[in-house]
């Protein structure tokens, strides 16, 4: 579904990615954990076509990601960001009609998937979108990355804001996405949210790709705990990654 | 209205528009019925104005005597210039505020091409600049008719239309440097100083092989709003100010379609 070869980005001297390959199967979920500042982010931005790589290629659906396939290939994806910005001055149902309808999938289906989405995670559609908090912005855009049944959902920290009960919810979903078939790369530093969905696990520091393994790699390496101590991993393989702490410094 | 981003431009811009019409409603019709008391004053006092600053009332002051010149000078060259500033505004926040505000980013992710997004965008405030001048037009109609004088249908289209095409042309630096930097302070200072300085070497333009010189810079000068309340528009000028409204145009569309864009 997602194929990430060479990939680089440099920002002056700074070398935010250093040549990353992965790939995320179709039906997969994959965890892309790393501290603040590895480069979780930066990759993300390189998949969205936000930002181009310096080297290096992203193929989604085998189809090379460039600025003229972009907006064809954006047709499966599905995005939610940290902090979801969507048009202010729009009520949560607007601004997920847009969205709609730049799909072109602005269909009676996907109505009623935005109603039954908005009960199951308790989101207010009427309220213009300033007037909500930060978790429950985040909702809106939950739905809008999800409404319309993406094969592949990109997720660059997407619990941040939400408490609990939707927290069980958001797991839920990503569970149905999976069970119909659909991808997702979800990026965090807060290991234990994602280990529940997650198939494997890229840990990325400092810039690479410095593990990716199955959960079940994972569980077999530490077949006593019940719950994987994932923050104690990632810590380990920062220290392993001396160059992670001195550009953290700068 | 959510079907497009050109609609949904419009639409969220829907009060901005709405309070920039009541406003140069009011401020045009508010100096319109002013006429002929200024009229009165510049018969009499216009010679004691310095003579390096009568330009600033059109052609030694000898515009305000009617009440097309009135229109030209004062309701074009001077109230006017509230157009100019919801131009410069507008254009430097359209697309360089969206991405300020992480708003353009989300947009990015959809399926529509850059140079889509900056088209509808741009052809929004393509829209809006000639609803306002629209309105404009409407309120020197209404100020016109308070005060008993004409303008005539000709003039007015003359004026609107060179007034639509250099207050679009401004918009479209400011917009398209928006675009290019990804900062709505860039476009807006940058433009805002060159309208402000254009407008003035233009309204002294008389003065000096120096200040005529600069005005060849100034878009103002290809205005030529005086002339164009008693002449036909000026084919040539129309192709300076379409000309750089097309090529910051591009240039804007280029350096977007291929820039990084980052969530701030």
């Amino acid at each position: 579904m997602l194929e990430i070869k060479n990939l680089s980005k440099r920002f002056g001297k700074f070398e935010a990615v250093k040549n990353a390959n992965f790939a995320v199967d179709r039906g997969e979920i994959v965890g892309f954990v790393g501290p603040n500042g590895a480069g979780k982010s930066t990759t993300i931005d390189m998949i969205l076509g936000l930002t181009k790589p310096e080297t290096g290629e992203i193929l989604i659906n085998s189809e090379v990601l460039t600025q003229k396939t972009a907006a064809k290939i954006h047709q499966k994806m599905g995005f939610l960001s940290t902090d979801m910005n969507l048009d202010r001055n729009l009520t949560g149902y607007e601004a997920l009609a847009f969205f709609a309808h730049l799909r072109g999938d602005w269909t009676p289906e996907v109505k009623n998937n935005i109603k039954k989405l908005a009960v199951e995670i308790n989101a207010n559609l009427n309220k213009k979108i300033k007037k909500l908090s930060r978790g429950n912005r985040q909702k809106i855009g939950l739905i809008a990355s999800i409404m319309n049944a993406p094969e592949l959902l990109v997720m660059d920290e997407p619990t941040s804001g939400f408490d609990p009960i939707v927290q069980s919810e958001f797991i839920r979903l990503l569970k149905a996405h999976k069970s119909q078939g659909g991808s997702a790369l979800i990026s965090s530093h807060n290991l234990s949210e994602i280990a529940e969905i997650c198939d494997r696990v890229i840990f990325i520091v400092g810039g690479k790709i410095v593990d990716n393994q199955s959960m079940d790699e994972l569980r077999e390496k530490a077949p006593k705990r019940e719950i994987i101590d994932l923050d104690a991993v990632l810590e380990k393989l920062v220290d392993k990654n001396p160059d992670q702490r001195v550009e953290e410094s700068k | 209205m959510l079907s497009n981003v050109f609609l949904k431009t419009l639409y969220e811009k829907r009060i901005a528009i709405i309070g920039w019409t009541i406003g140069i409603l009011l401020a045009i019709i508010g100096v319109g019925v002013m006429f002929p008391s200024i009229k009165e004053i510049f018969g009499s006092q216009m010679a004691q104005i310095p003579r390096e600053f009568q330009g600033w009332f059109g052609e030694n002051g000898s515009m305000m005597s009617s009440f097309k010149g009135y229109v030209a000078t004062e309701l074009v060259g001077n109230v006017g210039i509230m157009l100019v500033i919801q131009a410069i505004i507008f254009g430097s926040s359209l697309l360089a505020g969206d991405e300020e505000n992480n708003v353009l980013q989300p947009l990015l992710t959809l399926p529509i091409s850059r140079r889509n997004i900056y088209t509808q965008k741009w052809a929004a405030l393509a829209i809006i600049n000639l609803f306002l001048v629209i309105i404009w037009a409407i309120a020197v109609e209404i100020a016109a008719l308070l005060v008993h004088e004409t303008v005539g249908f000709n003039i007015l289209f003359r004026i609107g239309i060179v007034f639509f095409l250099t207050n679009l042309a401004l918009a479209t630096i400011a917009y398209s440097i928006g675009a290019m930097t990804g900062k709505r302070s860039a476009g807006g200072i940058f433009i805002g100083v060159y309208a402000f300085l254009a407008y003035f070497i233009n309204a002294l333009a008389g003065q000096g092989d120096v200040v005529k010189t600069l005005n060849q810079l100034s878009i103002f000068k290809y205005a030529g709003y005086i002339e164009l309340s008693s002449h036909t528009i000026l084919f040539g000028n129309i192709v300076v100010i379409v000309m750089v409204l097309i090529i910051f145009y591009v240039l804007g569309l280029l350096i977007f379609s291929r820039r990084d864009i980052q969530m701030n």
